[in-house]
C-alpha cells in the first residue's frame, strides 16, 4: 500500500503503540478462587463458589448490623459462616475454616490472635484457621455509606487444596450518619436505557437549538412543517432508504453499549457489575437489535437507495408498502425495547428458545415477541417490493444475467428473507399467544413441543444469517471490480454461487440443532448439505482474488474495508466449518468458540461488508466525497481492534468458557481442575478483549463523525468518482426525484449472453397476447 | 413534479404515478404497535400457565390501536379512490419471465407466496402434535391419571359432539351444518368475484348499469363473507338452537384453550367410561388455525367494503377492473386454504 502522507503514517503508528502498550500492560491479577493472599497463615485453598456455605457478620452481641451507623464509633463484629466441608468438624482436621474482610470506608483492627490486617483487608491468623466464628473491631467513618464485603473459606480440612473445597460471599451496606433515607435501588438496566433516551432527546434538542441560532427567522412552524412532513410521509426509495440509515445506525450504537456493558461485566471472573437477571437480558437484546434493527436496516437502506438505481428503474413498484417496510421497524424496535424500561427486558436470547420464551416472568419477553411480530410484518413486505421490483422493472437491455451483482445479491437475500420469515413470524404469534392468553403451543404439561420452535426458527433462523451476509458479497463484488478496474472475473459462476447458496441455505438448518437429539441419520445429512455451503461461498472468494489479480488495483478507503472482509470472512467461513462435524459441535456449542465464529462473519463480514458499502456510495447519496484520512484511520484501528475482540475468544471457547453466562470463575493454579473453572490465562485475555472491543467501539465513532462532518463540508462529487459503470454512476450525485427523467437502456454489457432456451421459452409462456390486457389496463 | 409535492392527503392525481407522500404507512405502523401493546397488557397467562390474568383497563387502548390502523387505511384509500386505471404499470420489455405482465399482478402473486408459508407453518404445528399426542380414543378403556394431554379433535366435538345432542337431520351431525354452509358460502363467494370482473370487462353494457351490477356482484360476495364469519362466530360462542335443530356451541361443548380438565366420556353400556383429560393443546391449534383463516377473510371484508362502495359510485369499467382481479387472486386463496383447513380440523 502507498503511504501518500504523513497522517496515514501518523495513524499507523499512534496505532501501534496503543497496541504495544496493551500487549505490555501489568498482568491482571483475579481473585480467582475465594481467598489467596500471601501470608502463610492465610488459606490458599481453591474450591469452588457454593451456596451451601452461608456467610455473615453480626454484632458481636448477636443483633444484626444497624442500618445506620454513629460515625466514628467502634463496633465489635462477629465474622461467621456455616456449611460445607467444614461443617463436619472432625477434630483431627486442621485449617477448617478462613474469611477475608473487606471495608470500603472505616477501619477494621484485629482484636485477637486469631485475625489480621494484610494489605489492608482483615484476615484469619495461622491460630486462627481452625474456627468458624472470629471477633474484630469496625470503626465507622464519618460520613458516607460503606460496603463490607466478606469471603469465606469451607474447608474439608486434608491440610491441601481440594475441589471439595467450598466458599461464597457476602456483602452488607451500612449507610451513613443522620439514616440517609434507604435509596430505592435504581434498576441497572433501566438507567441505561433512560440514558439513551435521554441523550436521544438531548440530541434532538442540541440539534434544533443549532437551526434555531443559524437562523432564528426561518425557525419557524412553517419551515419546519413540510420538513418534518417529507420525512414522515415520502415513500421515494431515496428518503426512506436514508430513513433506514439514520436508524440502523442508531441500533448500532445501541447495540454496541450493550456490548460494552456485557464486555465490562465479563472484564475480570466473577464480576458483579450487571447481575444475572440484567445480563441475560443484555445479551438477548443486544443479538436481537444488532441483528434486526442494526443489520437489517442498514442493508435496507443501501437497498433501497442502489437497487432501483442500478436497475434502472424510477422508484420500488410499490413505493407506499416500502415506507410502510421501514415504519414498521421503529415501532417494533419500541415494542421490542420497552421491557426495559421496567427492569424486565427479555431475557430469552435472540434466538427465544422455548420453552423460556412461554414462561419467563420477565414479561418484557411478551414485547419483545409484539416488536418481532411487527419486524416480520415489515420484511415481508420488504420482500415483496424488493423480489417483483427486480423481476420486472430492469430497464431495457438488463436481462437477468446483465444484472449488477449487488443487486443480484439483493434479490437472492430478500427471497431466502421472504420464504423463510413467515415460519418464524407464526411460532412467534404461537408463543405471544401463549404469554397473554394463555394458549398452550410451548407448554410442556399440555403436550408441547420445545423442539417445534427451534424448526419454526432455525428453518428462518439460518437463512437469515445468510440474508444479512449475501448483501455483502454483492458489495465486495461492486468494490472490488471497481476498485481493481476491470469487470468482475466469472460473473456466471457468482450468479450462480448466490443462487446456489440462496438454496442450500434451506436445507441445513439442523445443524443448529445437532445436540438435541435428533436422529443420527439427519445429524449426518444436514452436516453434508451444510459442508455444501463452503463450495458456493468459495467460488465467490476465489473469484475476489482473481479479479484484483487480473486489475489493478486502487486503494481506496472502501477497497480497505473490502480486503479486510476477504480475510475475517474467510477465517469465519473456516471456523465456520468446524461446526456441521458433528462430533466438533457436540464440543463446541454453546461456548465461545461459536461467539467467535459467529462475529468473525457478522461483524467482519455483514459489518465491514456495511463499511465498505457506506465509504462506497457515500457520494453518490450526499452528493460529497467523504474524508479518506478518516477513513484509513477508522479502518486501521477497527480492523486490528476487531481481531483483538474476537481472535481470543476462540482460544476462550476451547478453553471452555460458555456463551449466554453472566460469569466465570477461574483457577487457582494450573493443577487443581475444578469442573466449570478455566485456567488464570482466561481473564487475562477476557480483559484484553474488553479493551479492544471499546477500542473497537470507539473507532467506529470515526466514521460517524466522518459521515456527518463530510457531509456539512466535503468536497463537491462528481457522479462517478471511482470509475464505477453501473446506472447508479450515470445520474447526478445525489440523483433526482424521480431517480431516472429518461429510463436508460443497457446496450453491450456481456454481448456473448444471449437469452438461452429456458428464457425464450418462458417469454413465449408468460408474455401476453398483445391486445390483450396490456392494452385494455392502458386506457 | 412539484405539485406531487404538495401535502394534501385527499384523492390523487394518478396520471403522474403513484403518490409520493403518505400518511397511511405511519399510522398503521403505530396502529399495530398500539394494539399488541396494549393487547399484551390486558391479557397476561396466569402463573399455573391453565388461563390468564385479565386487566380491562388496557382493553380500550387495544381497540384503539385497530381504529388507528383503520384510520390508516382511509387515509391509504382516499388517495386511491380517485385511481381509475390510467395508471397500471407494467413488467418492462425484456424482463422475462414478465414482460409486459402488470406489476401488481405479479406482486399479488409473490404476496400469495409468503400466504402460503403462513398456511405451511400452521400446518406444520398441527402435523407436529397432531401426530405425536395420543388422541384421546386411543386411550379409552385404559386407566389414565387425571389430566393426562391428549388429543381431542375439533372433529369430534362438531361430529360426533353433535351426536350426543338431538340430530334432527339424521343423515349427518346437526353441529356439522355451519361448516358445511359456510364451506359453500365461500366457494360460492369465489364464483361471484369472478363475475365481478367479467361484468366490469363487459362493453356491451351502458356504464350506469354496469356499475350496478358490478357492484351487486361485489356485495354478494361481501354478504357471503360476512356471512361466513357470523357462522363461525356463532358456532364457536353461541350455538345454534333453532326449534328441533341442535348444534350446541364448540364453547358449551368446552372445548377451549384453557381446558385442562375435560371430563371425556366415551362407550356405551358395559364399555362405558369416563376419563378427565387435558386438550388444550387441540384447542389451541384449532382456534389458532382457523382464527388466521378468519382474519384473513375479515381482511377480505374489509377490502370488499372498500370495492363496492367504489363500484356504488362507478369506479370499475372495462379499463379499470384490474384491482378486482388481484382482489379474487387473494380471494380464491383464501378459499383454497379454508379447503384444506376444513377437512383437517372439521371431518378428520
Ligand atoms: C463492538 C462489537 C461487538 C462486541 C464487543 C460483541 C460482543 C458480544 C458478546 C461478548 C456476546 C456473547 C454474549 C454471551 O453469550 O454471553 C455477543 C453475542 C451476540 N452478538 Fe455481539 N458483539 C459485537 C457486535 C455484534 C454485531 C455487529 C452483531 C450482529 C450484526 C452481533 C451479534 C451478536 C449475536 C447475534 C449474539 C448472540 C446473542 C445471543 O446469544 O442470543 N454482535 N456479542
Ligand atoms: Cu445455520
Amino acid at each position: 500500500m502507498q503511504l501518500r502522507n504523513v497522517w496515514t503514517v501518523r495513524a499507523m503508528v499512534i496505532v501501534a503503540v496503543l497496541f504495544a502498550a496493551l500487549m505490555f500492560s501489568p498482568e491482571h491479577e483475579a481473585r480467582p478462587s475465594g481467598i489467596s493472599s500471601v501470608d502463610s497463615g492465610c488459606s490458599c485453598h481453591s474450591g469452588t463458589p457454593s451456596s451451601q456455605v452461608v456467610a455473615s457478620i453480626t454484632l458481636a452481641n448477636g443483633s444484626a448490623l444497624p442500618e445506620n451507623y454513629e460515625p466514628g464509633a467502634t463496633y465489635a463484629l462477629l465474622i461467621s459462616f456455616s456449611g460445607g466441608p467444614a461443617e463436619d468438624n472432625i477434630p483431627e482436621r486442621v485449617n477448617t475454616g478462613g474469611f477475608n474482610l473487606v471495608a470500603s470506608k472505616g477501619t477494621l483492627t484485629p482484636i485477637d490472635n486469631t485475625t489480621q490486617i494484610l494489605a489492608g483487608e482483615l484476615t484469619h491468623t495461622d491460630a486462627g484457621n481452625d474456627q468458624q466464628a472470629w471477633n474484630a473491631d469496625w470503626t465507622a467513618p464519618t460520613s458516607g455509606s460503606t460496603v463490607l464485603r466478606l469471603m469465606v473459606n469451607s474447608v474439608n480440612g486434608d491440610n491441601s487444596a481440594s475441589s471439595d473445597d467450598q466458599w461464597n460471599t457476602v456483602s452488607y451496606t451500612v449507610s451513613g450518619a443522620g439514616g440517609e433515607a434507604p435509596t430505592m435501588q435504581a434498576n441497572g438496566l433501566t438507567v441505561l436505557f433512560s440514558g439513551i433516551l435521554l441523550t436521544a432527546i438531548l440530541f434532538a434538542l442540541a440539534l434544533t437549538y443549532v437551526f434555531y441560532v443559524r437562523d432564528p427567522e426561518s425557525f419557524s412552524w412553517k419551515r419546519f412543517q413540510p420538513w418534518i412532513s417529507h420525512w414522515l410521509t415520502s415513500t421515494d426509495h431515496k428518503s426512506v432508504g436514508t430513513l433506514y440509515f439514520v436508524s440502523g445506525l442508531f441500533f448500532l450504537g445501541v447495540g454496541g453499549i450493550l456490548a460494552m456493558m456485557i464486555r465490562i461485566q465479563l472484564s475480570s471472573p466473577g464480576n458483579d457489575f450487571l447481575t444475572k437477571d440484567e445480563y441475560n437480558s443484555f445479551f438477548t437484546l443486544h443479538g436481537t437489535v444488532m441483528i434486526f434493527l442494526a443489520a437489517m436496516p442498514l442493508i435496507n437502506g443501501f437497498a433501497n437507495w442502489i437497487v432501483p438505481l442500478q436497475i434502472g428503474a424510477k422508484d420500488l413498484c410499490f413505493p407506499r408498502l416500502n415506507a410502510m417496510s421501514f415504519w414498521l421497524q421503529p415501532v417494533g424496535a419500541i415494542l421490542l425495547l420497552s421491557g426495559m424500561f421496567s427492569g424486565m427486558g427479555a431475557d430469552v436470547g435472540w434466538t427465544g428458545y422455548q420453552p423460556i420464551t412461554s414462561t419467563t416472568d420477565h414479561y418484557g419477553a411478551t414485547f419483545w415477541l409484539a416488536g418481532q411480530v411487527l419486524l416480520v410484518a415489515s420484511s415481508t413486505l420488504t420482500g415483496i417490493n424488493f423480489i417483483v421490483t427486480i423481476a420486472t422493472m430492469r430497464a431495457p437491455g438488463m436481462g437477468w444475467m446483465q444484472m449488477p451483482l449487488f443487486t443480484w445479491s439483493i434479490l437472492v437475500s430478500v427471497m431466502m428473507l421472504f420464504i423463510s420469515i413467515p415460519t418464524f413470524g407464526i411460532g412467534l404469534i404461537e408463543a405471544y399467544l401463549d404469554r397473554t392468553i394463555s394458549t398452550t403451543f410451548y407448554n410442556t404439561s399440555a403436550g408441547g413441543d420445545p423442539l417445534l420452535w427451534s424448526h419454526l426458527f432455525w428453518y428462518f433462523g439460518h437463512p437469515e444469517v445468510y440474508v444479512v451476509v449475501v448483501p455483502a458479497f454483492g458489495v465486495i463484488s461492486e468494490v472490488i471490480a471497481t476498485s481493481a478496474r476491470r469487470t468482475i472475473f466469472g460473473y456466471r459462476s457468482m450468479v450462480y454461487a448466490l443462487a446456489g447458496i440462496g438454496f442450500v441455505a434451506f436445507i441445513v438448518y439442523g445443524h443448529h440443532m445437532l445436540t438435541s437429539g435428533m436422529s443420527p441419520l439427519l445429524r449426518f445429512v444436514v452436516m453434508l448439505t451444510t459442508m455444501l455451503v463452503a463450495v458456493p461461498t468459495g467460488i465467490k472468494i476465489f473469484n475476489w482474488l482473481k479479479t484484483m489479480h487480473g486489475g489493478s488495483l486502487v486503494y481506496r478507503t472502501h477497497t480497505l474495508w473490502a480486503l479486510g472482509f476477504l480475510v475475517t470472512f474467510t477465517l469465519g467461513g473456516i471456523s465456520g466449518m468446524f461446526f456441521p462435524a458433528i462430533a466438533m459441535d457436540v464440543h463446541l456449542h454453546e461456548t465461545y468458540f461459536v461467539v467467535a465464529h459467529f462475529h468473525y462473519v457478522l461483524v467482519g463480514g455483514t459489518v465491514f461488508g456495511l463499511f465498505a458499502a457506506f465509504y462506497y456510495w457515500y457520494p453518490k447519496i450526499t452528493g460529497r466525497m467523504m474524508s479518506e484520512r478518516l477513513g484509513i484511520l477508522h479502518f486501521l484501528i477497527g480492523f486490528i481492534s476487531y481481531n483483538g475482540v474476537f481472535w481470543p475468544m476462540h482460544k476462550l471457547g476451547l478453553l471452555g468458557m460458555t456463551r449466554r453466562h453472566h460469569t466465570y470463575y477461574i483457577r487457582a493454579d494450573e493443577y487443581s481442575d475444578i469442573i466449570g473453572t478455566l485456567p488464570p490465562e482466561a481473564a487475562q485475555w477476557n480483559q484484553f478483549i474488553t479493551v479492544c472491543a471499546f477500542i473497537f467501539f470507539l473507532s467506529n465513532l470515526i466514521m460517524v463523525y466522518n459521515i456527518i462532518a463530510s457531509w456539512l463540508n466535503g468536497r463537491k462529487a462528481p457522479a462517478d468518482p471511482w470509475g464505477g459503470w453501473s446506472f447508479e454512476w450515470l445520474v447526478s450525485s445525489p440523483p433526482p426525484t424521480p431517480s431516472f427523467d429518461e429510463i436508460p437502456t443497457l446496450e453491450n454489457a456481456n454481448p456473448d449472453h444471449a437469452p438461452g432456451r429456458l428464457t425464450g421459452m418462458l417469454e413465449r409462456i408468460m408474455t401476453p397476447d398483445s391486445g390483450d390486457e396490456g392494452e385494455e389496463a392502458g386506457h | 413534479m412539484s405539485d406531487d409535492h404538495g401535502y394534501h392527503h385527499g384523492p390523487h392525481e394518478w396520471s403522474h404515478g403513484a403518490p409520493h407522500n403518505s400518511w397511511a404507512p405511519i399510522i398503521i405502523s403505530i396502529g399495530s404497535g398500539v394494539f399488541l401493546f396494549f393487547f399484551a397488557k390486558a391479557f397476561t397467562m396466569n402463573e399455573g400457565m391453565n388461563g390468564y390474568i385479565y386487566d380491562s383497563a388496557p382493553l380500550p387502548l387495544a381497540i384503539a390501536g385497530l381504529a388507528i390502523i383503520f384510520a390508516g387505511l382511509i387515509s391509504w384509500w382516499k388517495q386511491d379512490f380517485s385511481f381509475d386505471g390510467s395508471y397500471e404499470p407494467q413488467a418492462t420489455h425484456g424482463s422475462t419471465p414478465f414482460s409486459n405482465v402488470d406489476i401488481r399482478k405479479v406482486g399479488m402473486w409473490v404476496f400469495l407466496m409468503s400466504e402460503m408459508m403462513i398456511f405451511s407453518s400452521l400446518f406444520a404445528t398441527y402435523i407436529r402434535y397432531r401426530t405425536s399426542i395420543d388422541s384421546c380414543y386411543s386411550l379409552e378403556g385404559t386407566v389414565v391419571e387425571p389430566g393426562t394431554a391428549c388429543w381431542l379433535p375439533a372433529s369430534y366435538f362438531i361430529a360426533k359432539g353433535g351426536e350426543h345432542a338431538h340430530s334432527t337431520l339424521g343423515f349427518m351431525p346437526d353441529a356439522l351444518v355451519p361448516g358445511a354452509i359456510n364451506t359453500f358460502a365461500l366457494i360460492i363467494s369465489s364464483y361471484t368475484i369472478v363475475m365481478a370482473l367479467k361484468t366490469a370487462k363487459r362493453t356491451d353494457l351502458e356504464h350506469a348499469e354496469r356499475s350496478i351490477k358490478v357492484r351487486n356482484y361485489l356485495g354478494a360476495t361481501f354478504c357471503l363473507a360476512t356471512l361466513f364469519l357470523v357462522m363461525k362466530m356463532i358456532e364457536w360462542f353461541i350455538g345454534f338452537h333453532i326449534g328441533p335443530f341442535e348444534a350446541p356451541s364448540l364453547l358449551s361443548d368446552q372445548f377451549t384453550i384453557h381446558n385442562d380438565a375435560y371430563t371425556y366420556n366415551y362407550g356405551h353400556g358395559a364399555e362405558a367410561g369416563a376419563m378427565t383429560v387435558d386438550i388444550r393443546m387441540a384447542a389451541s391449534i384449532f382456534y389458532l388455525t382457523t382464527g388466521t383463516h378468519g382474519v384473513h377473510v375479515f381482511a377480505g371484508i374489509v377490502g370488499l367494503g372498500y370495492m363496492v362502495v367504489k363500484a356504488h359510485k362507478g369506479g370499475y369499467g372495462p379499463g379499470n377492473s384490474v384491482s378486482i382481479e388481484y382482489f379474487g387472486l387473494y380471494w380464491h386463496f383464501v378459499d383454497l386454504a379454508w379447503v384444506a383447513v376444513f377437512p383437517a380440523f372439521y371431518l378428520y
